[in-house]
């Protein structure tokens, strides 16, 4: 038995591989921290996320509900993923190994390639159709110009300027944060706008696809604050990596990337209800005139740039778990990240667009029972005990080794708790049984993952948590 | 067999032992400062606070106060 290692890794900045880093290396303190994360929550998915929501409710109770939801779901992925990946040093996906196994990582780190990488290749294409209507809206471009061959221009330009950016690390992203945080108080400057030129219109306005039951309508609300936080869990470990304890994370990530994602949703929450449209851009221009709309544009393009530099980070220090990329050079790591997203960007943007986002809202539904399963194993199993060196340990009689590297248990109760969910409410067509407008179903789902976990870790001896854990 | 050994396949043999024991002496100082410093590194009783204000009681009257609302004309 012997430790994972690679010399190229251990040549790499501490920031660009999944070792655990050192508290010297942990520089990032609360603001540094709330800044980046806020930069990476605010993207074009908030006028979506309040688009929907103004399906269902009016401007006050939707935005209510959503920021409640919004603000429990932040609050699962904090205690999930929050305390190992904080207390170590370490990535999301090297803090699944004690729950999931050894081997059974991979399942998680599925779930973080194909929801990063599918949200940011869908990120990237808004990228590139906001700075064509952007260029357009300048002069730059002419009307017949901005044809399907610019988006594919664009989106190519983007990936390569994130691989630059990129090309440093956590201090990259964090660079680009510190720019782009602007846009988060443009949004904020657009909120303000249209509350006080609409306010009456906005209170007065009705949701156009309200059930007739508006305790379902409610908790749908907050369902969706839930569900849409929950979907930072791939980005979280990366980013709190950098913070130097769990103390100094609390507050970033549940103001830092709770509360931006709730407030800038009502933007498309208010302009669905009154203007129809949740395109900032489109009721700027009502609003302001031409002027406001480049704002709105400049807003749109900068987010969806911001939140991508997190991902396609996150997502390439999760690669690095894979040992066979673990001593692949950064630029090759960061390339492999983005060449999916350049390569739907460039052939097939519109069908990815319009079929893609179906797929990834039933990715979704495994962040719930795999949260639940984190809190559960954390709490409950070990009660703050992990053994660092056992996850990067892979070999029989190893803490985390289990039934050939994978943790039955978790498994299953990952799979419970996805069918919890999708028996609860159909992710894709939002009908619901049962007691969804009672309990919504996000939260059975991380109740039934933990539960299954701890029963079946506790009934079973093979796939009980070893009691070495060291500390 | 590790797994990992074996998802490395036939480059494994290019790298010498010199620079392998190298790279795993790096790691395992780092897993030997990192057990050492993540003992006190959990959240403390102020971070359960904030936890528990933001994360459970904001929520609580935030959903209970929309569920009061009555807009103008229901």
């Amino acid at each position: 038995m012997r430790l994972s290692s690679a010399p190229e890794a251990s040549q790499a900045p501490a920031d660009e591989n999944v070792w655990p880093l050192l508290p010297a290396e942990r520089t990032w303190g609360a603001l540094r921290l709330g800044i980046t994360l806020a930069t990476a929550a605010a993207a074009t998915w908030c006028y979506l996320i309040g688009e929907s929501v103004g399906g269902y409710l009016d401007f006050v109770q939707g935005g209510l509900a959503l920021t409640a939801g919004c603000m429990i779901g932040m609050l699962l992925v904090l205690l999930a993923g929050g305390p190992i990946s904080a207390r170590f040093g370490i990535d999301s996906i090297a803090a699944t190994k004690p729950q999931f196994g050894s081997r059974g990582w991979i399942v998680p780190a599925l779930l973080q390639s194909v929801s990063i990488i599918g949200w940011n290749s869908l990120l990237i294409i808004f990228f590139a159709k906001s700075a064509v209507q952007l260029f357009v809206a300048l002069g730059l471009m002419r009307v017949h110009a901005a044809a399907p061959q610019s988006i594919p221009l664009l989106t190519l330009t983007a990936c390569i300027v994130i691989f630059l950016a990129l090309r440093r690390g956590a201090r990259g992203v964090s660079m680009v944060s510190n720019i782009l945080v602007a846009h988060v108080l443009v949004g904020l400057w657009m909120l303000y706008l249209l509350i006080s030129h609409q306010w009456s219109q906005l209170l007065a306005a009705r949701p156009a696809a309200a059930s007739a039951d508006p305790l379902w309508n409610y908790t749908t609300g907050v369902e969706l604050g839930i569900v849409t936080t929950l979907s930072w869990w791939p980005y979280l470990g990366a980013m709190i990596r950098m913070a130097p304890n769990a103390r100094a994370i609390v507050l970033p990530v549940l103001l830092g990337m709770g509360l931006p994602v709730p407030l800038l949703s009502l933007i498309g929450l208010a302009g669905v209800l009154v203007l129809k449209s949740s395109d900032p851009a489109e009721w700027l221009r009502t609003i302001g005139g031409p002027s406001y709309a480049i704002v709105a544009l400049g807003f749109v393009t900068a987010a969806n740039f911001g939140t991508a530099i997190a991902g396609i980070y996150a997502s390439t220090i999760g690669l690095r778990n894979f040992a066979a990329l673990e001593r692949r050079a950064w630029p090759t790591l960061l390339s492999m990240t983005l060449a999916p997203v350049a390569i739907i960007g460039m052939l097939i943007p519109e069908l990815f667009f319009a079929k893609f986002g179906s797929f990834l809202a039933l990715i979704g539904v495994g962040f719930a029972p795999l949260c639940g399963i984190q809190i559960a194993d954390y709490y409950c199993l070990r009660r703050g005990r992990i053994d660092i060196r056992a996850i990067y340990l892979d070999a029989p009689g190893t803490a985390y080794y289990y039934w050939k590297g994978f943790n039955p248990a978790a498994l299953a109760a990952l799979a419970v708790g996805c069918l919890t969910y999708i028996n609860l409410l159909n992710p894709l067509t939002y009908t619901s049984t049962g007691a969804y407008r009672f309990l919504t179903a996000s939260l059975p789902a991380t109740a039934a993952a933990g539960a299954v976990h701890v029963v079946l870790t506790r009934l079973f001896a093979s796939v009980r948590p070893r009691a070495r854990a060291r500390t | 067999m590790p797994m990992r050994k074996a998802f490395r396949g036939s480059a494994d043999s290019v790298m010498s032992d010199a620079a392998r024991k190298a790279a795993s002496a790096g790691l395992e100082q780092r897993l030997g400062q990192a057990e050492r410093a993540g003992r006190d590194r959990d959240f403390d009783s102020v971070s359960w606070w904030w936890m528990a204000l933001l994360g459970v009681m904001l929520p609580a009257a935030l959903i209970f106060v929309g569920w009061l609302y009555q807009p103008a004309g229901r």
